[in-house]
């Protein structure tokens, strides 16, 4: 049902729009990213690097259009939810894209005689993330906690991968002095990709405060 | 928790038309209780079963049960009367007689015979002024006519006189929507402070005054108890979905 | 803009109708009250005459120091002859009747009250005002044109020579007429008084606001406050609404068919004149209070209940002192039309002739109103001064029982 208040109603969903924008930047930053690990494109790892501040520019945008409801409208239940929820979900959308960006930025720079396997397994890592990021924030969009639990189980299975290619590299590293610099990079981009399955745990949580009224303390 | 007022399966109707359809509330002692709603949707008019106020309308027929202390309001051994000593109510309107402030607050006292001794008289006036907030301000002019205070200060004469008869539930028919904002949270407040000996049960159409000032909400609408709950839990996650509507302004 | 001033030009012109009829009232008001009091004015003074009276104990055939009942049980009259004969000695038998005709014929009344009043005047030479004949009363204030034929005017020319003798030797004077305030009504025109018709008026009028005033409080309430709504309430409504508007010589006749015939009570009282004007002033009343008692917000009655006040409690504790000043005025309303009214009164008898002031309300009255019709019918001259000045008594009692029902009404307003 829509708010009797036009414009009140017009507020409310223009967050939204801009919510959605976001997420779908988000998600276009995260394949361009993981692209750029695999083809070292200095171009798209550019573009990406330009493109976060779209990202920066809409996290603004969306805090002070939220800060001028709540000041202006007391917002109540549903609404009240919402504007709680997106103000935190924007801080974890923006810390994400920093880190594609920083993702980005060491992808390009990886040397091209890296094993194949590691990029690769780079790459499972990556697209699990990727996945469990396009998941969470369909839930937030559909207002639905239908994938709830599979998101929880990704985030366990990307901390397992990114432990074990951590192990990978520093065996790699053990055996190939000259491949330090390159190394370092990978554990940065896989460090990167760890994090941000913990911030969209954290969004999640703020979905089931959203859509429950309260946070999960299981 | 006890409850102060219990209703069962109330209706009430209007000649043919029915304004309350099978409410069941209870009011817990000591506690505020608002009630919310649109328009017509019966939150007055049950407000106004609750102390038999109903009783002055020919048409109007109540049926179910109304319980303080288990015993039924309209049971035929009861008086009205009595009941009225026991429930008092604040009116959306102040509406204090057209007499002095120390008759005024007198007037309940004198008519239930609580005492005919001028001092002992003179100390009810003054404590229920105090407890209403408006002694300080009037304790040297208690002989002016009550209808020239302002309105925030006539609505807490009207209160200091429902308190006079040492009520057990005090009954408010929106009784800041009369007053401008700095009265309005003088009442606000004042009631936070009654509610200790007290129990009050207020109409409310302002949102936020509800959840300012009560414990217990219970919306109404078109004559049904939609959801009644814990303030808080109404005003952030309201389990039905019309509350929800009502209360972020989709409706009303 | 054109619009805007046609608007302002008939707003003035409407206002100066406004004033105009205003005005024009005034000047009628004004022309009558100026009316009524140039010529009722007069009535207030008499004529009178000095005349050296000698009280001759021996021609009043009284012992020494008498007593009160003993001055009034003698005889003036032949002591008024004898102080004429020694008074105008000059004059011959005929003449003497002539000038006698000059005084009041019932001076030797008054002589007997000057001795009543100051015993020690017996035996003594005293000169007193003794009052003038109506006729002459008339000419000396001028009432009465004195240039007409001799034929035509009942004071002859030897009578007007001694008058003028009078004025000459300032034996005239124009004095206070205490009388007229004291005693009732008279064939003669020099004692005739208002005072009957007073008491008459006032008795009335008491009795008619002692039986009407609670009736009709009481009525109103049981009809705003206690019935319930329906065919019988109503019925009653429509019936005292149209009581108001009954003429009133139909409350005379109900007055006579029932108070005098069935009930037999006394005939041509104010007790009975009180009660059929009262049964008039009731719908007036009525109607007053209900409306007042319908003024009254509901929200008073519902702060009155709420604290647990009975209806009986609500009703007369909160909602009838403020319905007051529109009762009051509705009480002013129909007393004022209650003292005005004759008809009805005619009925029941209130129209005699009355001597004597009626000291209760069960003794025979006039009604002030009444007592003006009679005394305008008179052929005597000097009544149709007397008939002004009853006018004016009538207006001032008026304006007395409408200030006395403002000072209450306001009383009751200043709490509101």
């Amino acid at each position: 049902m829509q708010h009797t208040d036009k414009n009140y109603e017009n507020q409310i969903n223009l967050i939204n729009e801009k919510l959605v924008k976001m997420g779908s930047i988000l998600e276009l930053q995260f394949s361009d990213a993981l692209k750029v690990v695999a083809t070292r494109d200095q171009d798209l790892a550019n573009k990406v690097v330009d493109k976060d501040n779209l990202i920066n520019q809409l996290n603004h945008e969306i805090s002070d259009l939220a800060f001028q409801i709540i000041a202006m409208r007391q917002p109540m239940a549903d609404d009240l939810r919402f504007l709680f929820c997106s103000i935190k979900i924007i801080r974890d959308l923006e810390r994400i894209c920093d880190h594609l960006t920083t993702v980005a930025k060491k992808g390009y720079r990886v040397s091209t005689n890296i094993p194949e396997q590691l990029i690769e397994k780079l790459e499972i890592l990556g697209n699990k993330a990727s996945v469990m990021t396009h998941d969470a924030l369909n839930c937030l969009f559909e207002r639905k906690l239908s994938q709830a639990d599979k998101i929880a189980e990704r985030d366990d299975i990307i901390d397992n991968l990114h432990g074990n290619f951590i192990k990978d590299v520093l065996s790699y590293m053990k055996d190939n002095d000259d491949f330090i610099p390159d190394s370092l990079a990978l554990i940065q981009i896989s460090k990167g990709i760890e994090r941000i399955g913990d911030y969209i745990t954290n969004i999640m949580e703020e979905v089931h405060f959203l859509i429950e009224g309260k946070y999960n303390n299981s | 928790m006890v409850n102060a007022i219990t209703t069962e399966n109330v209706n009430v109707f209007y000649g043919d038309k029915q304004a309350i359809n099978n409410i069941s509330l209870n009011f817990l002692k000591n506690k505020v209780t608002a009630l919310i709603g649109p328009s017509g949707c019966g939150k007055s008019t049950f407000l106004r079963c609750l102390n038999r106020m109903n009783d002055v309308i020919e048409i109007c027929r109540i049926e179910g049960k109304i319980s303080i202390n288990d015993l039924d309001i309209y049971n035929d051994d009861i008086e009205v009367e009595q009941l009225r000593e026991k429930v008092g109510m604040v009116f959306q309107k102040p509406n204090p007689f057209p007499k002095s402030i120390y008759d005024n607050v007198s007037y309940g006292p004198k008519i239930h015979g609580f005492t005919d001794k001028k001092t002992e008289m003179d100390e009810i006036v003054e404590i229920a002024l105090k407890k209403a907030g408006l002694f300080e301000e009037v304790k040297d002019r208690l002989d002016d006519l009550g209808t020239s205070l302002s309105g925030g200060q006539q609505q807490r004469l009207c209160i200091a006189r429902a308190i006079a008869i040492k009520p057990e539930v005090i009954l408010m028919d929106e009784p800041c929507s009369a007053l401008d904002p700095i009265a309005t949270s003088i009442i606000e407040e004042l009631i936070t402070e009654l509610k200790e000996s007290y129990t009050i049960i207020i109409v409310t159409h302002s949102m936020q005054q509800a959840a300012r000032v009560s414990d217990k909400t219970a919306f109404f609408h078109l004559g049904n108890l939609i959801e009644e709950g814990d303030t808080s839990k109404i005003f952030t996650k309201p389990d039905n979905q019309k509350t929800n509507d009502y209360i972020t302004g989709r409706f009303g | 803009m054109t619009n805007l001033i046609k608007r302002k030009k008939a707003e003035r012109r409407f206002h100066l109708y406004g004033i105009f009829a205003v005005s024009l009232s005034l000047l009628f008001v004004l022309t009558l009250i100026i009316n009524i009091f140039s010529s009722g004015v007069g009535g207030f003074y008499k004529t009178s005459f000095l005349m050296e009276v000698h009280f001759d104990q021996k021609l009043l055939k009284l012992e020494d120091n008498p007593s009160i009942e003993q001055i009034e049980d003698a005889s003036f009259r032949k002591l008024i002859s004898y102080n004429f004969k020694e008074n105008f000695s000059q004059y011959s038998k005929d003449e003497l009747k002539k000038i006698k005709k000059l005084f009041y014929r019932k001076i030797d009344r008054e002589a007997q009250g000057y001795l009543l009043q100051n015993p020690e005047y017996l035996n003594q030479k005293v000169e007193l005002l003794f009052t003038a004949s109506t006729d002459i009363d008339q000419i000396h204030k001028g009432n009465f044109n004195r240039n007409i034929p001799e034929n035509q005017r009942a004071i002859n020319d030897f009578q007007l020579g001694i008058y003028d003798q009078f004025v000459e030797t300032e034996k005239v004077k124009s004095v206070f007429n205490k009388k007229y305030f004291s005693s009732g009504d008279s064939r003669d025109p020099e004692s005739a008084g208002v005072a009957s018709s007073v008491m008459g008026s006032v008795f009335t009028i008491l009795i008619c606001f002692l039986l009407s005033f609670p009736i009709a409080i009481f009525a109103s309430i049981y009809l705003e406050e206690f019935s319930k709504p329906g065919k019988l309430t109503d019925l009653i409504e429509i019936n005292i609404n149209n009581l108001a508007a009954v003429p009133s010589i139909i409350f005379g006749l109900l007055g006579l068919g029932i108070l005098l015939n069935f009930f037999g009570l006394p005939r041509s009282t104010s007790l009975v004149g009180g009660m059929v004007l009262s049964f008039m002033t009731l719908p007036t009343i009525i109607v007053a209070c209900r409306s007042s008692l319908r003024a009254v917000p509901p929200s008073i009655r519902e702060g009155a209940l709420a604290l647990g006040a009975t209806k009986n409690q609500v009703v007369f504790h909160h909602v009838l002192p403020l319905a007051m000043p529109g009762t009051l005025t509705g009480t002013i309303i129909g007393l004022a039309r209650a003292v005005g009214e004759t008809a009805p009164l005619l009925m029941i008898g209130m129209v005699a002739f009355i001597m004597n002031v009626p000291s209760t309300p069960l003794k025979p009255a006039v009604g002030m109103p009444a007592q003006i019709y009679l005394w305008s019918e008179s052929a005597e001259r000097g009544f149709i001064e007397k008939t002004s000045s009853a006018i004016i008594l009538l207006l001032i009692f008026l304006i007395v029982v409408n200030f006395v029902s403002v000072y209450f009404r306001k009383k009751y307003e200043k709490k509101w």
